[in-house]
Parts: structure tokens; C-alpha cells; sequence
């Protein structure tokens, strides 16, 4: 009951957030974008013999440019979009002291589970809405959807890959001293986990490598696999973070 | 009703609380006074668990508790009722709406209820905070500085707020650097000092009339601190600028006292019997 009151409260902080209505309208608009810019790749490429061949090339080995341009924008924007609002997310409430109240009123696992599901919430439905918005313009541009799991799958991925950043960074929060350090931390880790994924062991470390290379040739095993992959750093990082929130004085 | 024992903090090296023990009891007002920096907001948070940190252990009863944070940020963009029944919602469902207006009409906040954080004064914001720690109806109201930074007409309206819920038999934990913020609603003082409880006493006791004040209009000249010092009566005297602090050695003999001071011609500006709260804490 505390937690879903909590989790309902930090949702509508969130809606009314301009910040963060700002990066996600900033994404959506870059994803619209893309899609647009690699319809008109793919119309050009269609018109010369050899970039035809090429085209159907991509196509067959990694799926339609349309969804695979705005799937690779993505990976790389929700990082950042997470980074952006979430490097500050928990230690600005930590070092204002608005936490206070709450604490006497609720269980500190309740008030660090509502604010990251609140914020996975925003961050999912607007994924999910970006995309659907999409797939409604490229079905009205003569797009083939085909088997319905290719469309549900890299939103699947998305949602998991968003949620590994904003657990990330909500842990990066709770042992931050303030926003800069938070901030300095948050960065570190993200140039640290592209460094891991180079790197013949520390790449299952990396959270990037668990990303599915669902538009190319990889088994529905192990996407899966891929998938538990992200959900298992979701966990620990939400684990520690819950660890470490629980001990830290407010 | 809260039982401390033996709380050590550090924060670095610095030691901000120093084997306090304590005891509070369910009905009476304590007011824990100190000096900037002296150890009270921490003390107070680790009541509150906002700190976890900390060697010792605290003992509380299964009781509601009611917490105002020292200037801890409010939402700013809700209005004052809205943000109570929020605060409330997390602990009850039953009468939200009753129980909100009913702490706000306490603390004098309904005029204003409709108003968002943001557009209140620091006064109004600081009686929002004082409602929220009164929600719920909590057996112990935990209030660290609550007239902290605020204009001399608003101290008094918080002040008649903690009259008011000493009145209905409320458990106060009340801490303040000004001494006379508190002193007429509090049963006990804790002066705390350099994380140290100096001392814990009934408020009576030290406002005992074994003391006598004089205010003077310019400071004394020898000549008349020995004449002071030679009053058989007078057990010390203790010279503050203007101000002189007589100790005498029996109550019985404070108008005795008066006479041979006025005899002596000392010339006095105001005569103050009993000892004030401010005067404890400087000696």
C-alpha cells in the first residue's frame, strides 16, 4: 500500500518533470527522425542496381533499415536520456533532505523500489509509445510487419536495456556525496562498460554485451539468454543499491 | 517511551555525539538546547532513523511519531493540503481529508491550504512541516529548531502551537539553540554541548528563585562588586556586561538580598528574580 502510494506520487513528479518530458520529446522527435532519414536511404538504394542488391543483402542478414536505423539510435540514446535524468535522481532528494519525511512514514526498501519503478515506468511507456507511434507511421509508408515477435522484441529489449541504466544509476546515487560526484560516477561507468565489452572476459561485465543483436542472425535461445542477462544486472544493481540506501544516514 | 544508550557518532574524526544516554518519558516536553553545531539535529535524526550510522543503541516503543526535519526541502509544486494528504495516505486511509484539515487548522495552516509550497513564506512553509509531524494524531512529536530563521511574530505563533499540543498531553521532543523559544513549554532541558549531554534537568529546578538579575544601564565599578561580594547573603556573583548574576544561599532571603542591594546604591535598571533559561546555558 506505502509502496504503490509512493510509486504513484514519484510517477506524477516525474509526468510533471519538464526536464525530463524535454529529453524524452527529444528522443522521440530524433527516433521520427531516423525513421524518416533511412526511408529515404532505403528509397535511394532501391534506385541503383547495386545498392539494391546491397539493400536486400542488409535486409535478409539484419531486418528492414526502418527498424534497424531507429533500434541502433536508440541503444545509443537511452543511455544517455537515463544519464541525464537519473544522475541526480535519488542524492538531490538525499541532500535536500525531502527523504526525511518519508522515512518515519515508510520502509527505506519501499521509498528506493518506488522511485526506480516509477522511473522505469515513464521512461518504458514512453519508449513503448515512441515506438508504436513509429510502427503507425512506417504501417501507413507500406511497411511489412511480418512475424508480430520482431516487432514486440526490440521494445522487449529496449524496456530491459532502460532498465539496466536507470538501476545503474539510481546505485551510482545512493553512494554519490552529491550531483557532480554522481555525475562523474555515472560517466566513469558507462566509459568503463564500453571498455569491458572490447575485452574477451570483462565483456559479460558489460551490460552492453548483453543487448541482443536482435536484427541479425542470433537464435531465439540466445536472445533469451541475452535478455536474462540484462535482468540479472537489474537485479544485483537494484540489490546493492537497496544495500547501500539501507545503511546510508539521509 | 525512547530509551538511548551509549549513541556515539563520527562523522569523519569529528565526533558529533559522544555516549549519549537518555531517557524520555510518555507526556512531558523536553527541550534539547545547544549551541550551533553542538550535536542536537544529529541526535535527533538518530532518533528519527534518518541516520543509521552510529554506535549505540535506541530503544523506541511501538508508537506513532510525528518528525519535522530541520529545513528539509518540501515539494514545491503541490499545494499545502495536498502534500499532507499525501504524507498522511502513507500511513492511514480512514478520514484523510478530516484528519489533514485538522492538523492544519492547529498550526494555522488552513487559510493557505490551497496554496502551492512554492508561493508560501518560510513561516508558513515551516507550520506546513510542523503539520505534517502532527498528522496521524503521533504519541511523540520530534521537532528539530522549529522556529529556526523565522521573524519574532511567527516564533510566537509556534510557540502557541507547542502550548497547544503539550496541553493535550503530547510526548515533545523539541530542540533549540534559542533557549527562550522553548523554555515555557518545556517539563525537562537537555543541554547538550560538543556532542556531550551536559545536563538534564526539570525545568522548575532551574528556574529556581535563588537567583537574582540585575540589568544594569552601565557595567558596575569595583568598588561595587566588592560591596556586592561582601552581602553575607550572596553566595557569587557573576558579571556578564550589563548584566549581573546574584547567587543566594537561601530563597528565604531574597527580599533581604534586594534591600541591602538597593541600600548599597547600586543602580540597577531591571530586577529580575529566578534564573532564565539563557542564563544556565552561559554558565
Amino acid at each position: 500500500m506505502k509502496f504503490l502510494i509512493l510509486y504513484k506520487h514519484h510517477l506524477y513528479s516525474s509526468i510533471k518533470n519538464k526536464k525530463l518530458f524535454f529529453v524524452v520529446l527529444s528522443y522521440f522527435i530524433l527516433l521520427l527522425l531516423f525513421v524518416f532519414i533511412s526511408g529515404k536511404i532505403q528509397d535511394g538504394m532501391k534506385n541503383s542496381l547495386g545498392n539494391k542488391i546491397l539493400l536486400e543483402e542488409i535486409q535478409e542478414r539484419f531486418g528492414d533499415i526502418r527498424i534497424l536505423i531507429p533500434y541502433a539510435i536508440s541503444l545509443l540514446l537511452i543511455p544517455i536520456i537515463t544519464l541525464i535524468n537519473n544522475f541526480n535522481y535519488l542524492v538531490n532528494d538525499i541532500n535536500n533532505g525531502s527523504l526525511r519525511y518519508l522515512i518515519i512514514r515508510a520502509k527505506r526498501f519501499q521509498i528506493y523500489l518506488a522511485m526506480v519503478l516509477s522511473e522505469f515506468t515513464y521512461i518504458g511507456i514512453a519508449i513503448i509509445l515512441s515506438i508504436a507511434i513509429i510502427l503507425t507511421y512506417l504501417y501507413f509508408k507500406g511497411f511489412s510487419f511480418g512475424n508480430f515477435i520482431y516487432i514486440l522484441l526490440p521494445i522487449l529489449v529496449l524496456l530491459f536495456y532502460a532498465f539496466v541504466f536507470i538501476s545503474l544509476f539510481t546505485m551510482i546515487n545512493v553512494f554519490s556525496k552529491n550531483q557532480f560526484s554522481s555525475l562523474f560516477y555515472c560517466l566513469i561507468s558507462l566509459v568503463l562498460l564500453i571498455f569491458f565489452m572490447q575485452n574477451k572476459f570483462l565483456k559479460y561485465i558489460s551490460a552492453f554485451y548483453y543487448v541482443p543483436d536482435l536484427l541479425g542472425s542470433e537464435e531465439n535461445l540466445q536472445i533469451a539468454l541475452k535478455l536474462f542477462g540484462m535482468l540479472a544486472f537489474v537485479i544485483i544493481f537494484n540489490l546493492i543499491g537497496l544495500y547501500l540506501f539501507d545503511r546510508r544516514d539521509l | 517511551m525512547i530509551n538511548v544508550d551509549n549513541l556515539t557518532k563520527k562523522y569523519g574524526s569529528n565526533l558529533a555525539l559522544n555516549k549519549i544516554n537518555l531517557d524520555l518519558e510518555k507526556g512531558k516536553v523536553y527541550g534539547l538546547v545547544g549551541e550551533n553545531g553542538a550535536g542536537k539535529t544529529t541526535l535527533i535524526n538518530c532518533i528519527a532513523k534518518v541516520i543509521k550510522n552510529y554506535s549505540g543503541k535506541i530503544e523506541i516503543e511501538n508508537i506513532k511519531i510525528g518528525f519535522m526535519p530541520q529545513d528539509a526541502a518540501l515539494e514545491e509544486e503541490i499545494t499545502a493540503e495536498n502534500l499532507l494528504l499525501f504524507f498522511y495516505l502513507l500511513d492511514d486511509e480512514k478520514n484523510a481529508l478530516e484528519n489533514v484539515n485538522k492538523s492544519l487548522k492547529l498550526t494555522d495552516c488552513y487559510d493557505f491550504k490551497d496554496k502551492k509550497i512554492k508561493e508560501l513564506s518560510h513561516g508558513m512553509r515551516r507550520r506546513v512541516m510542523i503539520a505534517q509531524a502532527l498528522l496521524h494524531d503521533p504519541e511523540l512529536i520530534i521537532l528539530d529548531e522549529p522556529t529556526s530563521g523565522l521573524d519574532p511574530k511567527v516564533v510566537i505563533e509556534v510557540r502557541g502551537i507547542i502550548k497547544k499540543l503539550k496541553s493535550k498531553g503530547k510526548t515533545l521532543f523539541i530542540s533549540s539553540h534559542n533557549t527562550q523559544d522553548i523554555e515555557d513549554a518545556c517539563d525537562y532541558l537537555i543541554f547538550i554541548e560538543k556532542g556531550i549531554i551536559k545536563k538534564k534537568e526539570k525545568i522548575n529546578e532551574y528556574r529556581g528563585n535563588s537567583i537574582i538579575k540585575l540589568l544594569l544601564d552601565k557595567s558596575l565599578s569595583k568598588k561595587e562588586v566588592e560591596l556586592l561580594r561582601k552581602i553575607k547573603n550572596i553566595k557569587d556573583v557573576k558579571i556578564n556586561d550589563n548584566e549581573v548574576l546574584i547567587s543566594i544561599k537561601d530563597n528565604n532571603l531574597v527580599n533581604d538580598t534586594i534591600n541591602k542591594i538597593t541600600k548599597y546604591n547600586i543602580n540597577f535598571v531591571n530586577i529580575r528574580i529566578g534564573r532564565e533559561i539563557d542564563d544556565i546555558f552561559k554558565n
